[in-house]
């Protein structure tokens, strides 16, 4: 497979946030910052890469009766070193984190791709499909935590640009906000992907 | 460090043998015997799940083949390939079915036919048909053009061209989904290798016809006339062809005056 | 019974790998981690106190008491005063703060080390303009929205639990000074 076909695939044709819908959890709750979304959509991918590379490496040596718990091992096994590192030399990050950096263990998207994918390709081909679905996931958090930050705090990653007449709508920050601009940006998307496919809008002879 | 190293992986390896244990045990207990030739058949089939053969998916129509109630020619989208496969998964010879392709029988097009209403609301040609006069087309058996055919094809073979749908034969896997979706049952399957087709199976009279629409069939046996071979019959109003003795000459193609026998 | 190798074996030998690694990884980190706390904790104290050069005299802490720790504070051998470390229950889990108190009982300053407040509302808690509210003040606060008396603190807008947290952890201060130490 075409690395940059996978890598695309991640980002677009199969966005874990738009499109599959999967690993919701962290999008709603840790996107009360743009740098936040940043900080979570980077560890997640570390984790997914390298818990597709492993299970794609085992996919010969696992039987199918303990498949689930060994991917399970793998992952946790990841989170808690990634969480390790981030106690140790980036703090302010792992608070601002807090209780997500071990929900990342139970993120669908890490254990769907490592069932989907990783157990079924080379792991070449699984680190790129981790790359790509993790780009995915951090882009689809970015643009979340922008426009919540921005709405809820008049600035983005800390730095504050509007005039203080430049209302600040504090619901964007509390959960009601997620829901709401996580609503919108989807029925957008929808829209889009939905007049690119049909090639134009459909025609219900309007113009008799 | 040792001690550090020691502890969890004897917690963690005892738990790992503990529950690998468990789930071996269980996997014993538990196991289900199933048939191996049921996962082959279901690797041959494309894997779709349109209902196409008729059954509840791909795994339900394998389930069928293996005992027996399914031809192994049953899938239309696999075609050839699928039912040679399964016929030598099962051990039974098979023959090929032909190569079909949806149709749909109007060329009434937005620039060549009337509509009664303009039509604002749900994309779905079953809700304009609950409207007044059975739609917003003029002519009863026309194409709405509000793509409930698109909408359920799961090829893409299906496309909107100047208001009305259009199958591209080489996209259509035969599957059968459209037809069961169009409300006006415009939609037949004809065999692939056939090119000329009547467009149109309007069952008014000719005069009729021409009020609604300029290309529709008015019934005129011009067709029937100009055939040679007999393949050409016009029936309630309107002329079909009969594919097992059509030889393509395209004489009823060059004789029809509304031009709606397409090549 | 064969049938259980392949399964167990790949359990037992994930499993023990894994440990392996994470005893590895933490053996490692444990250090950095320590001293990242260490470290948040000098400034703060710092930060309260600066002229503070030796905080290694520990104060004992009662049974039951909200307060987890208390450093007696001192600057070129004069006692400047105490710093007390408390966690009351903020809004998304505790909040870790330490409240500086001269030697007469008023709060010299207050810091928050460590939280998971919602940024943009109660994370503001740790601007100066909130914060530096509690200089001065000894008695029992409370929070309120409008402009505060002698003693309340102001809340931080739309923040009133992270607020109410933080002064819940002075007022613990404060009283475990009258009572320990007073």
């Amino acid at each position: 497979m075409n690395a940059l076909k996978i890598i695309k695939n991640g980002i677009l044709d199969e966005n874990p946030t738009f499109i599959q819908v999967v690993g919701m959890c962290p999008v709603l709750a840790v996107t009360t910052s743009a740098a936040n979304g940043v900080g979570m959509g980077l560890s997640t991918t570390i984790v997914l890469i390298c818990s597709n590379v492993v299970i794609s490496l085992l996919r010969s040596f696992v039987p199918d009766t303990v498949r689930i718990p060994i991917f399970v091992v793998v992952i946790s096994t990841f989170v808690t070193i990634v969480q390790f590192l981030l106690q140790a030399y980036l703090p302010a990050l792992n608070d601002a984190l807090g209780i997500f950096i071990p929900l990342i263990v139970v993120n669908c998207i890490i254990l769907a791709r490592a069932e989907a994918f990783a157990s079924k390709h080379n792991p070449a081909a699984a680190a790129l499909d981790g790359a790509g679905m993790g780009l995915g996931f951090t882009i689809a958090l970015i643009i979340v935590g922008v426009i919540r930050e921005f709405l809820g705090t008049g600035g983005v990653f800390n730095m504050e640009f509007t005039p203080a007449a430049f209302p600040r709508t504090i619901i964007m920050i509390l959960p009601p906000g997620a829901f709401i601009t996580l609503g919108c940006l989807m029925a957008a998307l929808n829209a889009l992907r939905g007049r690119a496919e049909k090639g134009g809008s459909v025609n219900t002879n309007a113009s008799h | 460090m040792f001690t550090a190293l020691l502890v969890p992986a004897l917690l963690l390896g005892g738990m790992g043998l503990l529950f690998g244990l468990g789930l071996g045990f269980a996997a014993i207990k538990f196991r289900v015997d199933t048939d191996p030739r049921l996962s082959l058949i279901r690797e041959a089939l494309p894997g779709a799940n349109c209902g196409g053969c008729g059954y509840a998916g791909c795994e339900a129509f394998a389930e069928a083949a293996l005992k027996g109630e399914a031809k192994p020619n049953g899938c239309p989208v696999g075609g050839e390939a699928s039912a040679k496969r399964i016929g030598e998964i099962l051990g039974v010879s098979v023959e090929v079915p032909e190569r079909r392709r949806a149709f749909i029988r109007c060329v009434g097009c937005e620039s060549k036919s009337t509509f009664r209403y303009d039509y604002f609301g749900l994309y779905d040609c079953n809700a304009v048909m609950q409207l007044a006069g059975g739609g917003s087309k003029s002519c009863a058996y026309g194409c709405l053009g509000v793509g409930s055919c698109r909408a359920a094809c799961q090829f893409d073979a299906i496309s909107m061209v100047d208001g009305i749908a259009v199958v591209d034969p080489e996209k259509c896997t035969a599957c059968g989904m459209c037809v069961k979706a169009c409300p006006k049952h415009l939609i037949r399957m004809v065999p692939y290798k056939n090119k000329i087709h009547v467009a149109c199976h309007s069952e008014d009279n000719g005069r009729d016809v021409r009020k609604n629409c300029k290309v529709g069939c008015i019934g005129c046996r011009l067709c029937e006339k100009a055939c040679a071979y007999d393949a050409v019959h016009v029936k309630n109003n309107y002329a079909s062809v009969d594919y097992a003795k059509c030889t393509q000459c395209g004489a009823c193609v060059a004789k029809c005056p509304s031009k709606c026998i397409i090549i | 019974m064969s049938e259980l190798f392949k399964p167990v074996s790949a359990m037992v030998i994930i499993t023990v790998v894994a440990a392996l690694l994470l005893g590895y990884v933490y053996a490692i980190t444990l250090e950095p981690i320590a001293a990242q706390r260490a470290g948040t904790e000098a400034k703060a104290i710092g930060a309260v106190f600066d002229a503070a050069d030796d905080v290694s005299q520990e104060l004992p802490i009662p049974e039951g008491s909200p307060v987890s720790r208390a450093l007696q504070v001192y600057g070129k051998g004069t006692l400047l005063g105490y710093v007390v470390f408390t966690s009351p229950d903020g809004y998304s889990g505790a909040v870790d703060i330490i409240v500086g108190i001269d030697v007469d009982g008023a709060v010299e300053g207050v810091r928050i080390l460590q939280h998971s407040e919602t940024p943009g509302l109660g994370a503001n808690a740790s601007d100066p303009a909130f914060i530096d509210q509690y200089k001065g003040k000894s008695g029992d606060l409370k929070i309120t929205k409008a402009a505060p008396g002698d003693n309340e603190i102001q809340a931080v807008t739309s923040a009133t639990i992270t607020s109410a947290a933080v002064t819940k952890g002075v007022n613990d201060a404060l009283n475990f000074f009258k009572q320990s130490i007073r």
